[in-house]
């Protein structure tokens, strides 16, 4: 054994990991040889040397920060979901992505819910039906105008059957509902009232003039324009019917048909100074994501769904039943609004590039991300009261007192869509920018993944957009380009009024809500995508307003303060 | 679990700390507060492992920071066969590799811009501090440059073994190669910071 490997045995001997043949050897060679011993000794100071370097610990809020960077990342790898398929993952591993996705939900529900905030469901004795040129057409309709309201729920009871037994047809799911689309099927509904007692299929085709409205990402080629659909809204002069009646008459349609009916969709509409808009991907840059093929989704659809039909549940105690191949119908995403308008005037004022607002609202999200952490119980909670007192009959307008002293109004989104037409369901949600002019580019999403994917701290990509900020005013000096045209008058955030018809009263009013009932596909393989059956809308009302809510068609103007 | 990979920390002098199974299958089941704990637990150890590792404390935060991200992305994989520390360093340690790959274009350039500019580039080691003696301040100025100075593959190994105290078998299985290795790499680290460090270990003898 030459020097160097007695030498290495020596350094063995001192971390343990000699076998006892040779650790006996080394103990003899160091009981004769006071230069090995020497060689040790000088092994063990090197080894207190090393582990006496100071230690030091990092910052108190960096298991915080870990946690927000995730959140982010999550966000951007949720990017843009596209497909239920990508919900169905087999990837059991991104179940914490639920945790956020329900409390992005519920976030959205319990100010809705506790705050009451005049929410007021705008449902529907009044049905209006948007049926597709192929959708074979029921005997005359009634005038609901005239029928007492148990005859209207029976009614609508028909014409969930009817739409469930309807013929195939493109997901209504993957159509986005458009504002124009709301505006037209409540246009419709004035022309289906007054043209009473005439056979439904004599009535116009709405869903060609919903043909605007924004087809849903998975089916961007949008088939499901077509689908017949019902929506429903409730008439101005129908505020004593109690909007609940049609959520308790859905469950319990669903109940005692579970494929009939599936309740599922849900989502925002904006107020803006045009009218009343639905988040649609067509009309915005999506924050939220472009691919969002994301795996985590599944147990994120199976949380959102479990908590949402159990608070809807919760009055009457009985549990919807499972529907099948629809087990994970719901997802939502939530963004903040207040950020989006930030942003959004941002682009409108041309200070900054397209790019630099996804980053930058990327972290304004997670920044109200985190404020919402640990809400949820609170929010279900507090949904569940909400829903409760609707079913049971709550009185508006001690929802709308008790907004007076409580919470702002909810300015976030919400998009909860499902996707019954090619099986177990997606849910969609999308943040969106409205950003007419100025599209989305792959290049600037891969420029922020990238950079979330860096780990960047905030300051990095405030750096980042600073220095990109310059580059782009440089760019736009150097070439004289003309920066790219302001989009949209958007307005949105907490603080736009409403300004209503017959009414010169602001309105803190920005958004409501809209949960639509969906019929189940009749059938397996080739039968017919889902179909809406109805939908309510609930809205936050505001404290000074007539419990009589007007309609959005009836409230066209929402201008910016 | 390895009692050595639990940290001494005062809230397990008072509360009985979770196991780190038990806050790993509440991350899975989507308590993402649970990760918190965890990184809580191990992220001084893994800093000052990585700082030693990398030689910079910038960039052990920031590879800590992507070691818990990947750890988190990738924490339905973990099996529970080895501790979670030696699974996470595992991480870190490919995460520190690659870092310190990007480093060294990076310190290219660095020499690359002082030779165009003259310009140094400012010095951000953190060893002196108030209240330390100037002498210790020293040595331990010293020895961590002595370390930096030490190969990739050397530090790394070296720093597993003194700092971490771990097996010559995990070192193995974490920098992925044979037990025979580690051993002659970890001989020849000390072998290297001997010598570099041979005036003041000539002065530790005299002592």
């Amino acid at each position: 054994m030459n020097t160097q490997q007695a030498d290495e045995l020596l350094s063995a001997y001192l971390d343990g990991e000699l076998s006892a043949e040779e650790q006996s050897q080394i103990e003899r060679w160091l009981a004769e040889d006071p230069a090995r011993r020497k060689k040790l000794a000088q092994l063990q100071v090197l080894r207190g040397a090393l582990q006496a370097l100071p230690r030091e610990e990092l910052p108190a809020e960096f298991p915080s920060r870990v946690l927000k960077i995730i959140e982010r990342n999550s966000l951007l790898s949720e990017s843009a979901a596209t497909t239920g398929d990508a919900i169905r993952s087999e990837n059991g591993s991104k179940l914490a992505a639920s945790h956020r996705w329900l409390r992005y939900g519920v976030r959205v529900l319990a100010p809705l819910a506790t705050a009451a905030l005049g929410l007021m469901f705008i449902f529907a004795s009044n049905f209006f039906v948007e049926q597709a040129p192929t959708a074979p057409q029921s005997d005359a309709g009634p005038s609901r105008r005239n029928l007492e309201p148990r005859a209207r729920e029976r009614l609508k009871s028909q014409e969930l059957a009817e739409h469930d037994a309807a013929p195939p047809g493109p997901a209504e799911s993957l159509r986005f509902p458009s504002p124009e689309g709301v505006q037209r099927a409540e246009k419709f509904s004035l022309s289906r009232q007054e043209n009473a007692g005439m056979p439904r299929g004599s009535e116009p085709a709405p869903s060609q003039s919903l043909e605007p409205g924004a087809p849903f990402p998975a089916d961007p080629g949008g088939g499901g324009n077509q689908a017949p659909s019902i929506a429903a809204s409730r008439p101005a002069d129908d505020a004593s019917h109690a909007p609940t009646e049609a959520l308790r008459e859905a469950l319990a349609e669903q109940q005692a048909n579970p494929d009939a009916v599936a309740v599922v969709r849900l989502y925002l509409e904006r107020m803006t100074d045009a009218g009343n808009k639905a988040l649609t991907p067509q009309e915005g840059e999506q924050l939220i994501i472009k691919d969002l093929r994301a795996d985590r989704f599944e147990a994120v659809t199976a949380s959102a769904q479990k908590s949402l039909v159990q608070s809807l549940n919760a009055p009457d105690g009985a549990p919807l039943p499972a529907v099948p191949g629809l087990e994970d119908p719901l997802l939502l995403i939530v963004g903040d609004l207040d950020a989006v308008e930030k942003w959004w005037d941002k682009i409108r004022t041309r200070d900054e590039t397209e790019s630099q607002i996804r980053v930058v609202a990327q972290v304004e999200l997670q920044n109200f991300a985190k404020e919402v952490d640990g809400l949820t119980a609170e929010i279900v909670e507090a949904t569940s009261q909400f829903l409760g007192r609707q079913t049971t009959g709550g009185n508006p307008d001690a929802a709308v007192a008790k907004s007076e002293e409580g919470r702002d109004l909810p300015v976030n989104e919400v998009v909860l869509e499902d996707s019954v037409g090619d099986g177990p369901a997606g849910v969609l949600a999308q943040l969106t920018l409205r950003s007419a002019g100025l599209p989305p580019t792959d290049e600037s999403l891969r420029e922020l993944t990238e950079a979330q994917a860096a780990g960047k701290s905030s300051e990095r990509l405030a750096q980042r957009q600073e220095s990109a900020n310059k580059k782009q005013k440089r760019a736009q000096q150097d070439d004289g380009a003309s920066p790219p045209p302001a989009g949209d008058k958007l307005v949105v955030g907490r603080a736009a009024p409403a300004r209503r018809a017959g009414s010169a009263r602001a309105s803190r009013q920005t958004a409501r809500v809209v949960i639509q009932f969906m019929a189940r596909p009749p059938g397996p393989a080739d039968a017919p995508p889902a179909e809406p059956a109805s939908s309510a809308v609930v809205e936050p009302a505001n404290g000074d307003r007539p419990a009589a809510v007007p309609t959005p068609s009836a409230s066209p103007e929402i201008r910016p303060q | 679990m390895d009692p050595r990979l639990i940290p001494q920390t005062h809230t397990q002098q008072t509360v009985v700390a979770k196991p780190d199974q038990e806050l790993i299958a509440e991350c899975l089941r989507g308590q993402s507060h649970a990760f918190g704990e965890l990184v809580a637990r191990y992220q001084n150890r893994l800093y000052n492992t990585l700082k030693n590792v990398l030689g910079s404390a910038e960039e052990a935060q920031d590879a800590c920071q992507d070691t818990f991200l990947t750890a988190y992305q990738k924490l339905h994989t973990f099996g529970g066969r080895s501790a979670f520390y030696s699974w996470l360093f595992r991480i870190a340690f490919n995460t520190a590799i690659s870092r310190t790959r990007k480093r060294r274009r990076v310190a290219v350039s660095i020499d690359a811009a002082h030779e165009q500019t003259g310009t140094e580039p400012i010095d951000m080691r953190d060893d002196l501090r108030p209240g330390q003696s100037l002498e210790t301040a020293e040595r331990q100025t010293a020895v961590r440059a002595a370390l930096a100075e030490l190969s990739e593959e050397f530090r790394t190994v070296l720093v597993l073994k003194e700092m971490e105290g771990l097996k010559y078998e995990e070192i193995a299985e974490i920098v992925d190669c044979p037990i025979g290795t580690v051993r002659s790499r970890i001989h020849r680290a000390r072998e290297e910071l001997r010598e570099r460090l041979s005036a003041w270990m000539a002065e530790a003898e005299a002592l």
